[in-house]
């Protein structure tokens, strides 16, 4: 391990000179030099674009505070991004978990046409935009069709089959995606409209709680032994 | 160097070994302590207020069910603490009891299995492996769900001997059986920890040389008290606060400490930290800074308060994905933080750190402010004082007669004696302290 590490800080020397070398040279440190605020185009240390997402401006990402005037519950009503959550609600009786794993997976199956439609022409625009060019479908989505962008219906075309001027503009494309998330978030409030029914107003407060870091999972913080309705945990260590 | 310079000296590299480094206010309230009182402090962070960081917390609206949310909110956590080693042991712990969200899929168990780590970062072992043996997180990670009464899921009895406590070669595998029957029914449910008593084998077991009706208690109880466990636990805190490459004798002292005390945490670092060997050259600049402390230690000297919200996934990037440790093992550490891409990464971060500049500058770095707080102006007088800020001065001579002549010639290639305006010093003062965080000694805790 030592010559590995004498190898790697061997290397970081020898790194460290050609910067140091390039780094007094006019030519590199661009914003340093130019003394300005603005990051040169195309920078490739700026963050990936998921990055750019997660960090609106790298530096304003503040979310918004819930509104005073709304209850707990209701902020949860007004969010349906936590469906998924749901699920882990210690206070969640047999039934309603069967009703919950119920609407979670009809809502799967009949949303899943949709959410392939959606990868398709996602994908398709990720290349387009990539290359500059439109990419052949290649699968039976039709997305992109010439005669009805976006259509579900299958177009057998080879690759590259797109002839000159059938192509649709990329921002037929985007359209497309846009009301493809559009109806995807509106199935989004519907199941959650409709789990929300299945909550008590307590059990949403439970997963506000959850949200803010407040909902303490009995036990976990206290692992003494416990008693139990199944039957109290027998011995084991004194607790120090 | 006189005895309080010493003194400061390796209160700097205490505080870059049991915390994440610090700001140059931190290091003067802790210079001010004296190294001994220090410790300390260190070690006894419940006796530090920390409701600022609570109140910072709660101003960033972090949802606790969210990944990434989570993340930010760890990174908040070593950024702001006043109780630097608590989070640096619950990071600790963390590589020690590897859980992943990729499998446990749950952020908010996630969550409460750090606060688990958190709440017993300092204090007892046994408590902590018991709190851990029942963490919804751990049983799902390590398969203890499957683990039933007459098909025993040998997972978590596996790991918990040869990753959490005795290691290899102080178990058998007849000892993995007997345990998975200890722990079977040992389950996990949304409302916490379920023992499941139909599923759990009553039947008498030999363990260690133990027999009887075990259960996970027991089970529990016996490694924690095997001088195997204070040897294995002892090697990786010397190997995580020390040096990549131990001394046995140092190890074989935290070892002592362990067991004299049952198993407590806290003597442990203590014989650490007032170890002659953690004040001596086998420590200085004996690690390399895992990305964790690259990144949070950079924020903290700098005194950069905005923190991005993609930092943890540049850290991701160098290799420490939190929440999302590699496999079972965890982080490797030392020289495996380091590769051509992970370098790439540290370097780029430097980059990012020194240049990124916004409309709002107020958070982020600012070089001539950090100089106009020192009154300082001349060439020398600036590398010197970053130098010591950023690597305790630790480079050879030539290095920082080059650093002096990068700093003293203008951007016509002219000698300068002194940087003329602020835009000069601001633009020098960046690429100063970009290359100083290129230097190899800077990767170096």
């Amino acid at each position: 391990m030592a010559m590995k590490l004498n190898r790697i800080l061997g290397w970081l020397w020898a790194s460290a000179a050609v910067l140091a070398v390039a780094s007094s040279s006019p030519h590199l440190l661009p914003a340093a030099r130019a003394g300005s605020g603005s990051q040169p185009a195309g920078n490739i240390f700026a963050p990936t674009p998921p990055e750019s997402a997660a960090s609106p401006a790298y530096a304003t990402k503040k979310r918004a505070p819930e509104p005073a005037a709304m209850s707990p519950a209701q902020a949860m009503m007004e969010d349906s991004s936590y469906a998924d959550q749901v699920r882990a609600l210690p206070t969640l009786a047999p039934e309603q978990r069967k009703q919950l794993d119920k609407l979670i997976q009809d809502e799967r199956k009949e949303a899943q046409p949709l959410a392939e439609e959606l990868r398709a022409v996602r994908d398709q625009l990720r290349v387009a935009r990539q290359t500059g060019k439109l990419p052949a479908p290649n699968d039976a989505t039709g997305a992109g069709s010439p005669d009805e962008p976006g259509s579900s219906r299958a177009r057998p075309l080879p690759a590259g089959a797109w002839l000159p001027g059938q192509a649709p503009a990329i921002s037929v494309l985007e359209a497309r995606a846009q009301a493809l998330e559009q109806q995807m978030s509106q199935r989004k409030q519907s199941l959650w409209a409709q789990m929300r029914s299945v909550l008590s107003v307590d059990q949403l407060r439970d997963l506000y709680q959850m949200r803010k870091g407040m909902l303490i999972i009995p036990g976990v913080l206290d692992p003494r032994p416990m008693p139990h309705e199944d039957g109290p945990l027998s011995g084991g260590a004194d607790s120090r | 160097m006189s005895g309080k310079a010493a003194e400061n000296f390796w209160i700097e590299q205490l505080l870059r070994r049991a915390g994440f480094g610090c700001t140059p206010q931190e290091l003067a309230g802790y210079k001010a302590l004296g190294y001994e009182d220090a410790v300390e402090q260190l070690i006894n962070p419940q006796r530090v207020p920390n409701d600022e960081l609570g109140t910072l917390i709660e101003q960033q609206d972090f949802d606790f069910t969210r990944l990434d949310d989570l993340k930010r909110w760890w990174l908040y956590r070593m950024c702001f603490t006043r109780r630097p080693l608590e989070e640096k042991m619950t990071l600790f712990w963390h590589g020690h009891f590897a859980t992943a969200n990729a499998k446990v899929g749950q952020p908010y168990l996630m969550y409460m299995q750090n606060l688990l780590m958190r709440k017993f970062a300092l204090g007892n072992f046994h408590d902590l492996l018991l709190g851990i043996s029942r963490d919804p997180a751990m049983i799902i990670w390590l398969d203890n769900q499957q683990n039933r009464k007459g098909k025993p899921n040998e997972n978590y009895a596996r790991e918990v001997m040869e990753l959490f406590t005795v290691g290899i070669g102080h178990y058998t595998e007849q000892d993995v059986k007997e345990s998975a029957r200890a722990f079977t029914g040992w389950q996990t449910r949304p409302d916490g920890f379920y023992f499941n008593a139909n599923q759990h084998d009553n039947g008498e077991k030999t363990f260690l040389g133990h027999t009887g009706d075990l259960n996970g208690d027991d089970i529990v109880a016996i490694l924690v008290s095997q001088p195997a466990t204070a040897q294995f636990l002892a090697r990786k805190m010397v190997t995580f606060f020390v040096a990549d490459k131990p001394d046995q004798s140092m190890i074989d002292d935290v070892a002592d400490a362990y067991m004299a005390s049952r198993f407590q945490i806290r003597p442990m670092l203590k014989t650490i930290f007032t170890h002659r060997l953690f004040r001596s050259d086998k420590a200085y600049h004996a690690k390399i800074k895992s990305p964790a402390e690259l990144v949070v230690g950079t924020l903290k000297t700098l005194q950069v308060t905005k923190l991005d919200a993609d930092l943890p996934a540049v850290m991701a990037r160098m290799g420490q994905n939190l929440f999302e440790p590699p496999n079972v093992k965890g982080w490797d550490g030392g020289p495996a933080w380091i590769s051509t891409n992970t370098m790439m990464e540290r370097f780029n971060f430097a980059t990012r750190i020194t240049q990124q500049k916004f409309d709002a500058l107020e958070g982020y770095f600012s070089p001539s402010q950090l100089a106009a707080n020192q009154g300082l102006r001349r060439a020398r007088d600036l590398v010197d004082y970053f130098l010591a800020l950023l690597v305790d001065g630790d480079v050879p001579a030539d290095t920082r007669d080059s650093l002096i002549k990068y700093v003293s010639t203008d951007f016509d290639g002219q000698s300068i004696e002194a940087i003329p305006d602020d835009r000069t010093l601001d633009a020098k003062l960046r690429g100063l302290v970009h290359l100083i965080m290129t230097l190899p000694t800077y990767q170096l805790a």
